[in-house]
């Protein structure tokens, strides 16, 4: 299981919005053998919004490393809003487009979208991570080759996009996992209650989601945990209301505050907050002991109402 | 413009990106040492502190800021700050107390200095840089 959401870059265009600016697609071919799968409608597999959201993070990973010659990367960081229309199925060929506004050795500031059919299924707006360097995550030379075999220039293929097989349902949205036990970044429900939850997730070294995340500094996927505290949220929201399905809308105020490395018990803690006839807001917070180290809201509304 | 005008909003700004319950800060309250902040949350204070504010305020502007004219060689050698530097952030970290900028500092560790004055002064003077709109 590697952790890899993009399977080959388009274009890189420079200076697209002024110097140090940088507008990018790529693609995500959706696969029923792809790591992450969960079910997300009609109980089909497919790739869930926070995903979606990693593979047009990469992107703009890859096109900073890129730029920076492979001597820095951006690690965690920040993301103000994610907007989800939709979600991906086993079989869906992804569009990723990222346009970085700023980039330079301590920073990436990018906006972008995954979209299914020409229709944005997720939106990232101000993204930020910081540059680190890359050294310390991996080897520079092996991440340069593997840029070179993702970059291969538009050639004609995808200047008609192909259709999604599941064309009846273009962008179609679902359930979250109902059943968040499932999820491979939690390992137990601590304490529950109507409006809260608390989760523990032990990273251990062997776990099958740090494979390349990062070869030299294995450490949890903050979209992996922003992903099972969004299934805890959904499960508490539709315990709440009598079974009910609930999607993700939104997510708000994501940030990754430090490393949570092999060997440690992290506990989540997903509060149900606001709750109204056609959204249920919750809290997302990650501690190590005492210390949060990852934070974020995130807004569910119940099937059919999108 | 001033930094007091400013305080509020720099303190709920600073309060929502740690996570805090919005309350008015100290001046004097260090983000490292008494709020709890990381290295991350200086960005996404920077990044909340443009959107409240509108106005512009590049990563870095700060340390820029505060090695004024002094050459990356004049403001640190190997990573520790000269004595120039130090007597630059003296002058330019008026806000922050001389006992804290002292020998050995490490370029790294400046943002450990930083207070709440420090973002409402950053803040402040990119208001004043902003441009003026011309009345017709």
């Amino acid at each position: 299981m590697g952790y890899y959401f993009v399977d080959r870059i388009l274009s890189i265009e420079r200076g697209t919005a002024g110097k140090g600016s940088f507008r990018a697609r790529g693609v995500k071919a959706v696969s029923g053998g792809d790591a992450f799968l969960r079910e997300v409608g009609g109980g089909e597999p497919g790739l869930s919004p926070s995903f979606l959201a990693e593979a047009v993070g990469q992107l703009a990973a890859w096109v900073a490393m890129s730029e920076t010659s492979f001597r820095r990367r951006p690690v965690a960081g920040l993301t103000a809003e994610v907007r989800v229309r939709g979600s991906a199925r086993a079989g869906d060929q992804v569009m990723l487009s990222v346009e970085i506004e700023s980039l330079d050795e301590d920073a990436v500031h990018y906006h972008g979208e995954a979209l299914l059919e020409g229709v944005p299924i997720v939106t990232l707006s101000h993204s930020l991570g910081p540059m680190l360097p890359l050294e310390n995550f991996e080897d520079p030379r092996e991440a340069e080759g593997t840029f070179r075999q993702l970059l291969r220039p538009d050639e004609g293929e995808f200047g008609t996009e192909p259709p999604p097989v599941h064309r009846e349902r273009p962008g179609s949205t679902g359930p979250l996992p109902a059943r968040s036990l499932d999820h491979p970044a939690i390992d137990a429900i601590l304490e529950r209650d109507a409006d809260r939850l608390l989760a523990l997730t032990c990273v251990s070294r062997s776990a099958p989601y740090l494979t390349g995340h990062f070869p030299r500094d294995p450490v949890l996927p903050a979209t992996l945990l922003f992903d099972a505290q969004v299934a805890l949220a959904c499960e508490l929201a539709a315990a709440k209301s009598g079974g009910r399905t609930f999607h993700v809308s939104r997510l708000l105020d994501l940030k990754m505050r430090d490393f949570v490395r092999p060997g440690s018990r992290l506990i989540s803690e997903v509060r149900l907050r606001d709750r109204g006839e056609t959204m249920v807001s919750a809290q997302l917070t990650g501690r190590l002991g005492d210390r949060v180290v990852s934070s974020g809201r995130v807004e569910l509304i119940p099937a059919g109402a999108r | 413009m001033d930094i007091e005008s400013v305080r509020p909003k720099v303190s709920q700004v600073i309060c929502e990106a740690l996570g805090r319950d919005v309350e008015p800060l100290s001046l004097d309250a260090r983000l490292i040492d008494d709020l709890g902040a990381e290295s991350i949350d200086y960005l996404d204070i920077l990044f909340r502190l443009e959107r409240a504010f509108g106005v512009k305020i590049p990563r870095g502007q700060i340390t820029r800021d505060a090695r004024g004219e002094l050459s990356e060689e004049e403001f640190q050698q190997d990573g520790v700050v000269t004595a120039m530097g130090l007597e630059r952030l003296r002058i330019h970290l008026s806000e922050v107390p001389q006992e804290r900028i002292k020998p050995g500092l490490k370029a790294g560790d400046i943002p450990t200095l930083f207070t709440v004055e420090t973002f409402c002064r950053l803040v402040v003077r990119a208001l004043k840089s902003r441009p003026s709109t011309v009345d017709s």
